[in-house]
């Protein structure tokens, strides 16, 4: 099997080969870290942020870093520090329930077309369509027309993003339909959902997670790429693009407003994009690493 | 094969045309909001323009009818040449639209050239000495900037460009000038993923047979690396370049915004955001266009670089 080096190392429960894995893969454990304390800081944002994120403070507007502002102050005297970690919030919440959309569609879809074969044609003449277009542009188009709602944009984000899981579904589908393995469960009177479920799609775990992973920071590139434009999640929520659009006014003033909101996402988007590289080194040894 | 490719081609752009609009269309019809009254109070001047006349243009434009048959009516006009005004500019859809296309394709072409010149001399260097010091900060450098959404580094690059060393304009449209920060942008991330296609490609190169053979017959290194390597390990990220063509186009979306230039992505931006529906279906459609023609492209010049592709297919 293609992916059971990844089963091996991560399904298995000995937690020490888990271990073994990080200690061996730096790249990896450096991307689960980021992930985690990023992931802490935005669960965490009523703990942590020193001030609400509305309050205003107004002889405090536009002032640098100090001990009761980290960060300093935004151009209405609002602490910056606790913008970012609840604008993480906002972000981190969008793009994890767009992902827990998209994947479960995605599977569903790609391994009906790849076993049944009925709506393949249709289906996949769907996905052409979607992976041939760029999905920023679809997304503005849907969340500018539908509305500049964190519902607005999980949908935007949902309607173009099913079709990769989908195609990757339906490939190893194709591949393992007719393998031994199934073949014998099915002569064992498996029912088609079973394979389906119990054979399949646990064969399809490795580069689900994969792309799963590294579409959550795109995820998180593309809500404040729309916020940025005005688009997306609209004050006075705090959302990181809509930071970062309004810092860019005072980068000579104050720069800690829209470089701490571009620092914010890059290195959201450097962790899933260290743990997407590296989980593909494993599953795909072939594949170049970063 | 070059009609087979040209008849899936044809085929593809149909059905990606048909697809977006589709999409696009019925997003706009289930969308809050009467575009009759939009249209109106843009027209008028008036928060409410009177009922009347909402009454009057909601039969004109036929929204009462449902979506489906105003797809078709839509569809049958475009088929026509007809995609409508913007009710903002009072100028046709297509006058709109051919005013804003060069600059797009200028911006793009202009990131596909950066990003060329740029990522293969770093991919050939960095392959050429594996492990070396380069090669180390080049994979650093591309997976940071793979990771930086490019309103970031937009922001950097004026800070850099347009603030500190005063010399380039940070906005607006005019000459070359006003080209280059919004090109250099929109060619970071290109450049991470390039510059890994060319080294991974010219790696795979150097391992091949006829590298020995040439080495073997007693040419010297930099001849068989330009001679015979180069060539062929340019073909896979030539057409890698040709494939990221159309994503450069998305991603001008975002640029143009920032820099204000006035190409097609502002366009779609400005429109979807003050409700301008018919010129964001044209848009789309204009999007969907340029991707399947740029995706015919690359495929007849795969034709073209690759021989071997060629007689595979006769």
């Amino acid at each position: 099997m293609e992916y059971s080096y990844f089963d091996e190392k991560l399904a298995a429960s000995d937690m020490n080969r888990l271990w073994g894995v990080l200690r061996s893969n730096s790249t990896l454990t450096i991307g689960i870290l980021l992930f985690i304390l990023i992931s802490m800081m935005a669960v965490m944002a009523p703990v942590i942020s020193p001030h609400d994120p509305a309050e205003m403070y107004f002889e405090e507007r536009l002032s640098p870093p100090s001990a009761s502002f980290p960060l300093g102050t935004d151009q209405f005297g609002r602490c910056i520090f606790s913008r970012i970690v609840y604008g993480a919030q906002t972000s981190l919440f969008i793009a994890i329930t767009s992902t827990l959309i998209v994947v479960p569609l995605g599977i569903v879809v790609g391994m009906y077309a790849g076993y049944f074969s009925r709506l393949d044609a249709f289906l996949m003449r769907l996905t052409d369509i979607l992976l041939a277009f760029p999905s920023i542009v679809l997304s503005i188009a849907i969340v500018g027309v539908v509305g500049p709602s964190p519902t607005g944009v999980i949908l935007s984000l949902s309607i173009s993003g099913w079709a990769k899981y989908a195609r990757i579904i339906r490939g190893s589908t194709l591949s393992l339909k007719n393998s031994g393995f199934v073949e014998a469960s099915r002569a064992l009177g498996g029912s088609e959902k079973y394979i389906l479920f119990h054979h399949i799609l646990p064969n399809s775990y490795g580069p689900i997670i994969e792309i799963a992973t590294l579409g959550l920071g795109s995820k998180i590139i593309a809500i404040s790429g729309l916020g940025f434009l005005g688009l997306g999640i609209q004050p006075p929520t705090p959302e990181l693009g809509t930071i970062l659009k309004d810092g860019l006014v005072f980068l000579q003033t104050a720069p800690m407003m829209a470089l701490s909101a571009g620092g914010m996402i890059m290195l959201f988007a450097l962790a899933t994009n260290l743990i997407g590289s590296e989980l593909r080194s494993i599953t795909d040894p072939r594949s170049d690493t970063i | 094969m070059m009609r087979t490719i040209l008849l899936n081609r044809l085929l593809q752009l149909i059905q990606v045309m048909v697809g977006i609009s589709l999409i696009t269309f019925t997003v706009i019809s289930f969308s809050p909001g009467d575009p009759a009254e939009i249209t109106l109070r843009a027209t008028l001047g008036t928060e409410s323009p009177p009922k009347e006349a909402v009454a009057r243009l909601h039969e004109e434009m036929g929204l009462d009818d449902p979506w489906h048959v105003r797809y078709l009516k839509w569809a049958s006009r475009v088929v026509h040449g007809d995609l409508g005004y913007s009710y903002q500019t009072k100028r046709s859809t297509i006058e709109e639209i051919t005013h804003s296309l060069p600059i797009t394709f200028c911006l793009a072409s202009l990131s596909i050239l950066f990003s060329a010149s740029i990522a293969i001399p770093l991919g050939i260097a960095t392959a050429l000495r594996q492990n070396g010091l380069v090669d180390h900060l080049c994979r650093l450098s591309s997976v940071i900037f793979l990771s930086s959404p490019e309103f970031f580094v937009a922001m950097v690059f004026m800070l850099i460009g347009g603030v500190y060393l005063g010399v380039l304009p940070i906005a607006g449209a005019g000459g070359i000038k006003y080209f280059i920060l919004p090109s250099l942008t929109l060619s970071v991330g290109l450049i991470a993923v390039t510059m890994r296609v060319m080294r991974t490609s010219m790696i795979e190169t150097l391992e091949q047979d006829y590298i020995r053979t040439a080495r073997a017959k007693g040419l010297s290194r930099r001849i068989v690396i330009q001679r015979h390597a180069l060539k062929n390990a340019l073909i896979p990220v030539l057409i890698y370049m040709g494939t990221q063509f159309g994503w450069i186009f998305g991603g001008a979306v975002t640029i143009e915004s920032i820099f204000a230039l006035p190409g097609l992505g502002r366009l779609l931006v400005n429109s979807v955001s003050s409700m301008d529906v018919m010129v964001v279906q044209g848009c789309m459609l204009t999007f969907a266009v340029i991707i399947v023609l740029i995706n015919l492209f690359v495929d007849l010049a795969q034709l073209y670089l690759d021989p071997s592709i060629r007689s595979h297919g006769e």
